[in-house]
């Protein structure tokens, strides 16, 4: 039988352990090279509606037609992404990503700010270039609208800064178009799907350097289609500035979990 | 004191480490279509050269691409040529070098007039069968073996069973002032003309269990309401008012729905096959027609002029006073409710010719799926809901056409030209 001298007396070790790890943290504080792993400004969490489907739009919502739309849904699709043509030999796209690799790195040396507003760039191209706004006719709730997806509810995601969610949604639509999976696992009821988390590492090219799981599905079809996604989509777009500590040396955590696509 | 800075230092070590990872989210796969490859059969017992070696896995392919959901690998393409039929012994490696995400390989044999033919799918990149099957049919059915494959590999690589199995009801023109009734397969294959007069027959619609269509037919002078049974022929005669009686529609194997300008005005009808009297379901002055049911039996949708111009409503098959659906455009005609009741496809023009449109069962979000390619009318949805048929007088040749149910890959089923269609049900 235990007696309370029996018992060690763990408060003094949990007071140095706070202690120390206070001091830590205002270490990593002070320290200029860290600093910027922490937000100055105070967390603000505002939604941004992503629309669903493969667009790089962000929050614009649907253009309301006065009359039957002018355009088709799969006008709308390929404008903004245009169908690279397979080589019938192969089977495989032309290699694109390399020139694009070598102009990037040809790039790098330029101004500073260039490269902070190369991943906002291409969007801002991508919407200007558009002809075709995404439209539908008697819309619900003033305008608002899901452009390709079935499901009534947008993609929300919380986060304090435009520019993140731009760059999100930049690697999001990178990784989606190289996705190819069996349509089956999109139409699963809620709850029986695979999901599967996969950390990525890149190198200052944005070349995928390494992949590891943080949570397997289960399932040997869809993660290897998970892993196959991941390398086709690299290299990577160029991080923005705040991003690039984050992205070389924590990398990216990208999670896999289907739902219905029309 | 303690406890604060106890909690305040797992808090910020918390708040650090949500900042650590920039999370990608991707929530659905790609567009692209889904690359698979299906090799020429294996040929045993002596049929080793036969053209049927090569005629299933042409049919499969051919119900895969116009699927719209896969891209079938050229067998050019091939880097393996070998005979291995089971995943101990096929060389994935040379599949998944291709990007195949499925293989689909198998054998044949003959004993008699019979034909024994073993059909398998892999995936190349786990070295798994998916699916294995083995039929025994004549040489007559091989096709339909190949359809029922094409809906394995569906069902195994899509999560629903696939269509290849089911047919399509439509109107063709066939000499001078003569339009019969006809029912193909999805392919466009095994087109069956179903009513032998010279008359004008129009807008056949399928029984709930697909064993009748009902139609109009010119066949008295006025278009009266017919019926036929698919399985014997018998054709019967279910309206005689010697009036305008067109659109028909099944709501049940018994009850069949029809637009009948009995009165004053064009309004809905419903009579049992078994006879009886009509009732009237619709009474507005306007002209009613194209009735159309959900699944379910509790909703149908309709054209109507009541606003002026022809406009989709809705209503319960009882009848009564619909509710506007449409408020775009100039005329919306023939809806059709897709079979989870979620989706309506119709035809509107706004300016010139029809185009096919779909929207919300509740009538939000109208969306166009056709676009500068003639005359597009008549859509009707696929009995998995996957998939929309409706004729086309676009210039690539008038006819029966296909497409997924958000407008991609637009194909031609009909061999000839056709209109009015109805896809049929599945069979049990």
């Amino acid at each position: 039988m235990y007696t309370r001298q029996d018992v060690p007396n763990i408060s003094r070790p949990i007071f140095y352990s706070a202690i120390g790890h206070l001091v830590l943290i205002i270490i990593l504080c002070v320290v200029p090279s860290i600093k910027r792993t922490f937000s100055d400004k105070p967390l603000q969490m505002v939604w941004v509606e992503l629309p669903r489907g493969t667009s790089e739009d962000i929050g614009t919502g649907m253009k309301k037609s006065e009359a039957l739309p002018k355009s088709t849904i799969q006008e709308q699709k390929d404008l903004l992404n245009p169908k690279a043509e397979i080589d019938k030999k192969t089977m495989k796209e032309p290699e694109k990503d390399k020139d694009k690799k070598k102009k990037k790195k040809e790039k790098r040396p330029v101004k500073k700010k260039s490269k902070e507003s190369a991943a906002l760039a291409k969007i801002d191209k991508l919407l200007k270039k558009r002809v075709i706004q995404p439209e539908a006719a008697q819309l619900k709730d003033g305008g608002e609208g899901f452009k390709y997806g079935t499901s009534d509810e947008p993609l929300r995601v919380p986060i304090d800064d435009p520019e993140y969610v731009k760059y999100q949604a930049m690697i999001r639509s990178k990784i989606i178009q190289e996705w190819i999976v069996p349509m089956k696992y999109g139409e699963m009821p809620e709850g029986t799907r695979p999901k599967s988390r996969v950390i990525v590492m890149i190198n200052e090219g944005g070349e995928v350097i390494s992949t590891q799981w943080e949570r397997r599905s289960g399932d040997a079809s869809f993660d290897s289609s998970c892993v196959r996604a991941i390398q086709r989509a690299s290299p990577f777009d160029e991080p923005i500035e705040r991003l690039k500590w984050e992205a070389y040396n924590e990398g990216f955590l990208v999670e896999f979990d289907p739902r219905l696509k029309p | 004191m303690k406890k604060t800075l106890l909690l305040a230092s797992c808090l910020l070590l918390l708040a650090s480490s949500a900042w650590a990872r920039i999370y990608i989210p991707v929530d659905q796969p790609s567009d692209k279509l889904f690359p698979i490859a299906v090799t020429e059969l294996v040929g045993l017992d002596g049929m080793r050269g036969s053209k049927l070696t090569e005629k299933v896995p042409d049919i499969i392919k051919n119900d895969l691409t116009i699927s719209g959901y896969f891209q079938v690998i050229p067998d050019s393409a091939f880097l393996d040529a070998s005979e291995a039929l089971t995943s101990d012994t096929i060389n994935f490696a040379k599949w998944t070098a291709l990007e195949a995400g499925g293989l689909v390989k198998g054998s044949i044999k003959r004993k008699g007039g019979e034909y024994t033919v073993q059909l398998k799918l892999f995936d190349p990149y786990s070295a798994q069968l998916l699916v294995g099957k083995q039929y025994t049919s004549n040489e007559k059915n091989l096709r339909s073996v190949a359809h029922r494959f094409s809906d394995d590999i569906m069902e195994a690589l899509t999560g629903k069973r696939g269509i290849f199995n089911t047919k399509i009801a439509y109107t063709a023109m066939s000499g001078r002032g003569n339009k019969p009734i006809y029912v193909m397969d999805v392919d466009g294959e095994n087109n069956f003309r179903v009513t032998p007069d010279s008359s004008i027959n129009l807008g056949p619609s399928w029984s709930p269990d697909g064993s009748m269509l009902t139609f109009a037919s010119y066949k008295k002078g006025n278009p009266e309401i017919f019926f036929v049974n698919l399985g014997n022929g018998n054709m019967r005669q279910l309206t005689n008012n010697k009036n305008t009686n067109i659109t028909p529609a099944f709501l049940t194997n018994n009850l069949i729905y029809y637009a009948s300008s009995l009165g004053y005005s064009t309004e809905l009808f419903t009579k049992s096959i078994r006879g009886g009297k009509e009732r009237q379901l619709t009474s507005n002055s306007g002209i009613n027609l194209a009735p159309r049911f959900s699944k379910d039996g509790g909703t149908m949708v309709y054209s109507s002029t009541l606003p002026g111009r022809l406009h989709v409503f809705r209503t319960t098959p009882e009848g009564g006073l619909g509710t506007r659906l449409t408020f775009v455009g100039v005329h919306n005609d023939s809806p059709d409710i897709s079979p989870d009741g979620t989706k309506i496809t119709f035809c509107g023009q706004d300016s010139g010719t029809f185009d096919i449109f779909v929207m919300n069962s509740d009538g939000s979000n109208i969306q166009r799926l056709t676009i500068d390619s003639g005359s597009n009318e008549h859509p009707r949805w696929s009995p998995d809901g996957r998939y929309i048929v409706f004729s086309s007088t676009r210039k690539e040749g008038a006819g029966i056409y296909m497409m997924r149910a958000d407008g991609a890959n637009q194909v031609k089923m009909s061999k000839g030209g056709g209109q009015l269609p109805d896809w049929g049900p599945w069979l049990k």
